[in-house]
């Protein structure tokens, strides 16, 4: 019997969730939740085996994190909604299991929620696309730094002030960046910074955070190509 | 199962989940009964026109300017249909464009089932219908010094937060390039906010994309 546990901020889709657990044979469900807190402590323990969760913004990759990290781990599958494929591939390596779209069909969650008891991953194919087509940019730590410098809106100067370093590097760090991960202005480069910080939150792990910077930039940042825009 | 004086329901929303949870809602209510559930706002009035139910729930995650041109156009079409609009999160402005465009149950999604079903009989029953907190709720935004930006300039602030230049805004838009900066010239006088970055930041944490708690 596999065991579903529901956190969800809107009942009524708590409930459609339910439904479809319930069509599923073999599946029971233990609960459905709306706040974060009483489900962690659900997870420690009920330790249902599969946990849905519905992204709010009160799901950052720490509750994630913590949530993976209860003994043994629930498989955990993710109904996100508009998130930025950079946050779903940080989801997925953390460990995530499966990943629904606010819009795929209820076929779509049964097939997920049974693959992912059965030990499969599993991703809503209109997301795996869009994952497709993500690139992973491997940055340095002075590059990371940089990146949350210029995510707080800093000047060149400003940033060179704060790391320590001439104006004329910034600019050569600058332009390395540019290239790297592909923007062709600060403006970009700062919004692909600041998208990876939605994703990385308060969420980067301890090793790798640097405490002069609010804004922490994972090592990797991934960047979704836009052909939309691009045509 | 529903007595033949049931009133039809017709959902459109974009998650199916929320169709199946409705759906099973309406099945436990004798009054009230499932007449499909859609995900385009073009298929909706269609089957309004040939269906006319009772009562049909959009969700604002259509979005907000489609919503409401498309009650305008529900309203010139004299149905009998009541329109109920819930989403996320609802701010007093927004349900007040929602209102005076036709609607007639505005309501969050965090709100209990059984409210939802309240709402749905009391516009069935010809009344006006808003979840309680939604009008007299302090908005974080209502800062007097803080002009309200015009429904254009939103959508510009929004095309500026995806990244886009101003020659695309424009052509999304269709406007001149022109006309994309004066926008953006009255977007920085009215909110202060200095250059685009700062305007994409500034959406973005509007939005609680992203939060500044400190590690």
């Amino acid at each position: 019997m596999t065991n579903v546990s529901i956190y969800s901020a809107s009942p009524v889709a708590a409930a459609g969730f339910a439904a479809i657990i319930g069509g599923i044979e073999g599946f029971r469900l233990s609960g459905t939740w709306s706040a974060l807190g009483p489900l962690e402590e659900h997870v420690r323990t009920e330790r249902p085996d599969l946990l849905l969760l519905e992204l709010t913004p009160a799901v950052t990759l720490d509750v994630i994190r913590r949530l993976l990290s209860a003994v043994p781990a629930p498989a955990l599958i993710l109904s996100v909604g508009a998130a930025p494929a950079e946050f779903i591939s940080q989801i997925l390596g953390l460990g995530v299991r499966g990943v629904l779209g606010r819009n795929s069909s209820v076929e779509f969650h049964t097939k997920c929620f049974c693959e992912v008891a059965a030990g499969t991953m599993w991703v809503d194919p209109e997301i795996g696309r869009r994952l497709l087509l993500t690139d992973r940019i491997a940055l340095t730590p002075r590059e990371r730094q940089l990146m949350g410098l210029l995510a707080q809106g800093l000047r060149n100067k400003e940033i060179a002030w704060s790391m320590g370093i001439s104006e004329g590097t910034v600019k050569v760090y600058l332009s390395r960046l540019f290239t790297k991960v592909g923007a062709s202005d600060r403006f970009e480069l700062a919004l692909l910074a600041l998208r990876n910080v939605v994703a990385g939150g308060a969420s980067v792990p301890e090793r790798d955070r640097d405490r002069s910077v609010p804004f922490q930039i994972p090592r990797f940042v991934s960047r979704e190509r836009a052909e939309s825009v691009a045509r | 199962m529903n007595s033949p004086a049931a009133s039809p329901v017709l959902i459109c929303d974009t998650q199916p989940v929320s169709i199946e949870g409705l759906k099973g809602l309406l099945e436990n209510c004798a009054d009230l009964c499932y007449a499909g559930g859609i995900c385009s706002l073009a298929a909706a009035f269609d089957m309004i026109q040939s269906a006319s139910p009772a009562v049909v729930v959009i969700d604002k995650a259509l979005g907000i300017s489609a919503i409401i041109d498309w009650l305008r156009r529900l309203s010139a079409a004299e149905t009998k249909t009541a329109a109920v609009v819930w989403g996320l999160g609802i701010t007093e402005a927004e349900a007040l464009r929602l209102l005076q465009a036709g609607a007639r149950g505005v309501l969050r999604r965090t709100a209990r089932p059984d409210l939802l079903i309240t709402c749905m009989r009391t516009v069935i029953s010809g009344a006006t219908w808003i979840e309680d907190g939604i009008f007299g709720e302090p908005e974080k935004r209502t800062d007097p010094r803080r002009p309200q930006l015009t429904p254009r300039e939103h959508e510009v602030v929004e095309l500026v937060g995806q990244g886009l230049r101003n020659r695309e805004i424009a052509r999304r838009l269709g406007i001149q390039a022109g006309t994309v900066k004066i926008h953006l010239k009255h977007i920085f006088e009215k909110t202060g906010v200095r250059g685009r970055y700062g305007l994409a930041l500034n959406g973005l944490r509007e939005k609680g994309a992203i939060s500044l708690t400190t590690i």
